[in-house]
C-alpha cells in the first residue's frame, strides 16, 4: 500500500518559478545579451554586476535527470568517445550540448542551452576543469578560472588568510578582464546588492533546511534536493529571496501544526549522505515513507548558501562562502559537520549514497561512515547510484538494501515516533 | 506456547534457485529445490508442491509461511515476505550460535551480514552492483569451460597453478577464461584462478564490514568446495561451512515463522 506524501504546496510553483527563468534566459540571448555558463560556486553576483546571465551548469544536469533523460544523454557524451568512467553531470552536460546524435531542443528542459559568449568555472575538481577548457577551445570563447583550493585540516590561519588573499585577487582580476571583455565599467553597487540578495536567500535556505530539526519534519530532505533548483537559477536576484521566504512561510504552517512530510507516525528519521539520485527522488520517498521513514538531514544542502555574505565586504565574503563551504573543507571538517547534522537532527539510522561517478565526495565517505558509526552506533546502509547516469543503478538491488536496513532499525525499535492521522 | 506438531515452511525465490524447507518442533520434515526458471509464481507453487509430496502433510495443515528472496513478493500464499539477510541472521543464530557473520555467495550477489553479541543481524554489506564476486559468474565460467555445475570445486582443487586474472568484470573475465583455454591452460587451474578471484572479492567485503570472530559460509556458492577452500585462506577467520548451504535462507525464513507463531 502507498503511503500518503503531502506534497508541499511551492513544489507545485517550483516548475513554473524555474521556467520562467528559462524563458528569461533564452529572451535575453535572443535579444543579444551575454550569456555565461557557470560550474561550481562561479561568482555569479559578479556577472549580474555586467548584466551578464549566468547559467548553472550541474543545475541543468538534475533537470536533465528528474525529467529522465540523462542517461540518454550520457550516452551521447560516450558516442563521442568520452568514458563512462567520467562525472555523469559532465556527461549529461556534454550529451546535451555535442553529443552524437544531436538531442533536438524539444527533447531537453527548457529547450536546451543558448549558446555562452563566456565560461566560468570555480572548479570543485579536476574533471570539470578540463572539459571547461575543451568547451573553451570547442565554442571559441573565453574562459575564466578562479582556483579554489581545498580548506585541507592541516592549513593554519596565514596559509588560510593567503589563500583567502589570492581568491579576492583573482576576483578582481575576473572583474578586470570583463570590463575589457564587456565595455563596461563594474557596477559594484549592483554586486553589493546581489550579495545582499544572496545572503538573504541563504539565511532563509538554511533556515529551511533546519526546520527539518523538527520532529515530525516538515519536508523530507530528498523533497529539499529539488527545492534547490532556485538556488541554482537565481543566484543573487530577488526571486530566489520571494521563494525561500514563500517555502519558508508553508513549513513554518506545518511545524505549528505539527504536520509532517508524510501521513501517520514518523518513526526513523534518517541522514542522507552525498548527493540525491535526481531521477529516484519520488520514489525513494515512498519507499522510506512506506516503514514510516523519513530522510530528514543531510549535509549536500548546506553546500549551498552563505548566511555570512556581507555586502558591505562583497568580493571578501564572496570568497569565504566558496571556500569555507562544506563541500571544500579538509576530511576532519566534514566528519565534524556531518557528526553535528547527525546529531541536531536526532537521527536514527544513515543511508549512505555512493554516486559512482562523482569521486570527489565519494572521497572520504568510507572515513565519515566509521568515524559516525564509532560516535553514535547508528544502523548504516550504503547504496549505490549515481547522480544522472541510471545505468550505475539497480531498483531490485537498492530496494532489497532497503528493506534490510528497516528490518534493522525496526528490531532496535522506533524511539522518536511522532505525527499524526490528519488528512491531507 | 505452539505445539511442536504444528508446522511452519519457510520459502527462498533467489535468482537462480527457488528454495523450500518445511518444519515442525521436531525438526525438518522437507525440503526441495527446483531452478527458479522464468515465473516466480509457478515455480513457487511447484516447489511448495514438490516439498510437500509424500510427506502426508498439506498446504491447509501449514500454520505460516514466510518468503524471503528477490521473488518474494510473488509468492502469493505467504503470511510475510522478510528479506533474505535476515532468514541468514535468524538461521546462523539457531544452527551457529556462536559466529559472529555470514557470508552469502548467491547468484545474484554476495553478502557479509555482520551479528550482534545476540545473533541478531546489525550490519550488512554486498558486492558493488556487478557480477564480479557472485554465483552467476561461476555459472557463467563452468559453461564455458564445458564442466557442469557441481564439478567445479572438486576440479579446481586438482589445480597445481593457479591461472592469475587481471580483471574481475565478470564479461571480461570470460573473454579471459576463452583465451587461457585457447593457451592450453588446464581448465583446474583457470577454475582456482576464478576461485581466487571470488575469494579476494569476498575478503574485501570482510575487511570492509570489519566482522571478526567465527564465520559461517552460506548460499549457493558454499557448496562449491573448490571456492570454499579458495576463501578460508584468504579470510583469516574460522569459517564453517553447513552441510546445506544453498537451504539456508529458506530455513531462516521458517525459523522466523515459527517464531512469529510462537508470539501470538
Amino acid at each position: 500500500m502507498e503511503t500518503k506524501i503531502r506534497p508541499l504546496k511551492m513544489t507545485e510553483k517550483l516548475m513554473g518559478f524555474v521556467g520562467k527563468y528559462w524563458q528569461d534566459l533564452w529572451e535575453n540571448h535572443r535579444a543579444g545579451k551575454l550569456v555565461a555558463w557557470c560550474s561550481g560556486v562561479s561568482p555569479h553576483e559578479i556577472l549580474k554586476g555586467f548584466g551578464i546571465s549566468s547559467v548553472y551548469l550541474e543545475g541543468y544536469g538534475g533537470f536533465c535527470s528528474v525529467a529522465g533523460i540523462s542517461t540518454d544523454l550520457c550516452n551521447r557524451a560516450e558516442a563521442l568517445g568520452y568514458s563512462p568512467d567520467l562525472c555523469s553531470l559532465i556527461r549529461n552536460f556534454i550529451g546535451a550540448t555535442r553529443g552524437t546524435p544531436a538531442p533536438g531542443p524539444e527533447m531537453l528542459p527548457f529547450g536546451g542551452l543558448p549558446k555562452p559568449d563566456l565560461l566560468v568555472c570555480m572548479p570543485y575538481c579536476p574533471g570539470i576543469y578540463k572539459i571547461w577548457e575543451r568547451y573553451s577551445r570547442y565554442l571559441g570563447v573565453p574562459l575564466v578560472v578562479i582556483e579554489r583550493p581545498r580548506l585541507h585540516d592541516a592549513l593554519g590561519k596565514e596559509e588560510i588568510n593567503r589563500i583567502m588573499r589570492d581568491t579576492i585577487s583573482e576576483l578582481q582580476e575576473m572583474i578586470t578582464f570583463l570590463e575589457a571583455f564587456t565595455g563596461r565599467r563594474f557596477d559594484y553597487d549592483r554586486l553589493s546588492q546581489s550579495i545582499a540578495y544572496e545572503q538573504e536567500a541563504s539565511k532563509l535556505w538554511w533556515d529551511v533546511v533546519g526546520m527539518c530539526r523538527n520532529i515530525p519534519a516538515p519536508m523530507s530532505i530528498l523533497d529539499a534536493f529539488s527545492h534547490l533548483f532556485p538556488f541554482h537559477c537565481y543566484r543573487g536576484e530577488p526571486e530566489a529571496v520571494t521563494y525561500y521566504r514563500e517555502l519558508k512561510s508553508e513549513l513554518d504552517e506545518r511545524v505549528a501544526n505539527n504536520i509532517g512530510s508524510t501521513i501517520g507516525l514518523e518513526k526513523y528519521r534518517l541522514y542522507w549522505d552525498n548527493l540525491p539520485i535526481f531521477f529516484r527522488i519520488p520514489e525513494h520517498i515512498q519507499k522510506f515513507a512506506s516503514y514510516g521513514a523519513v530522510p530528514v538531514a543531510a549535509t549536500f544542502p548546506f553546500y549551498f548558501g552563505f548566511p555570512e555574505l556581507d555586502p558591505e565586504r562583497p568580493l571578501e565574503s564572496f570568497a569565504k562562502y566558496s571556500l569555507f563551504t562544506p563541500a571544500n573543507v579538509g576530511l576532519q571538517a566534514r566528519i565534524d559537520f556531518t557528526t553535528k547534522v547527525v546529531g541536531d537532527y536526532s537521527i536514527d539510522g544513515l543511508v549512505m549514497q555512493r554516486s559512482r561517478t562523482c569521486l570527489v565526495v565519494n572521497m572520504g565517505q568510507d572515513d565519515i561512515l566509521k568515524e559516525l558509526t564509532k560516535k553514535t552506533g547508528l544502523p548504516s546502509v550504503v547504496i549505490e547510484g549515481d547522480v544522472c547516469d541510471s545505468r550505475f543503478y539497480s531498483d531490485s538491488e537498492v530496494n532489497s538494501k532497503i528493506d534490510t536496513f528497516m528490518e534493522i532499525l525496526a528490531r532496535q525499535g522506533q524511539r522518536k515516533g511522532q505525527g499524526d492521522d490528519c488528512g491531507l | 506456547m505452539l505445539s511442536n506438531g504444528f508446522y511452519v515452511a519457510g520459502i527462498d525465490m533467489g535468482t537462480a534457485f527457488a528454495k523450500v524447507v518445511v518444519l515442525n518442533g521436531y525438526g525438518i520434515i522437507s525440503s526441495r529445490v527446483l531452478p527458479a526458471g522464468k515465473n516466480y509464481l509457478e515455480t513457487a507453487e511447484k516447489v511448495m508442491q514438490a516439498a510437500l509430496n509424500k510427506t502426508g502433510v498439506n498446504m491447509t495443515d501449514i500454520a505460516s509461511i514466510v518468503a524471503t528472496g528477490n521473488g518474494a513478493a510473488n509468492v502469493s500464499f505467504a503470511c510475510q515476505q522478510v528479506s533474505d539477510m535476515s532468514c541468514q541472521a535468524r538461521w546462523a543464530r539457531h544452527v551457529f550460535p556462536s559466529t559472529m557473520a555470514v557470508i552469502d555467495i548467491g547468484s545474484q550477489s554476495t553478502k557479509v551480514i555482520k551479528l550482534d553479541e545476540q545473533g541478531r543481524m546489525k550490519e550488512f554489506i554486498t558486492n558493488e552492483k556487478c557480477a564480479a564476486g557472485n554465483g552467476r559468474f561461476l555459472q557463467v565460467i563452468a559453461y564455458v569451460l564445458g564442466v557442469p555445475l557441481d564439478e567445479i570445486g572438486p576440479l579446481s582443487l586438482k589445480s597445481e597453478k593457479v591461472v592469475k586474472f587481471t580483471n574481475s568484470c565478470a564479461v571480461f573475465v570470460e573473454s579471459e577464461v576463452i583465451s587461457r583455454v585457447a593457451e592450453q591452460q588446464k581448465k583446474e587451474d583457470i577454475l582456482a584462478g576464478v576461485h581466487a578471484s571470488i575469494a579476494a572479492k569476498v575478503a574485501s567485503l570482510v575487511q570492509r564490514i570489519r566482522s571478526e570472530g567465527k564465520h559461517v559460509l552460506a548460499g549457493g556458492g558454499a557448496r562449491n568446495i573448490g571456492l570454499v577452500r579458495s576463501i578460508k585462506e584468504k579470510l583469516d577467520c574460522p569459517l564453517l561451512v553447513p552441510d546445506e548451504p544453498q537451504l539456508t535462507a529458506a530455513l531462516g525464513a521458517a525459523f522466523i515463522a515459527w517464531d512469529g507463531l510462537q508470539q501470538e
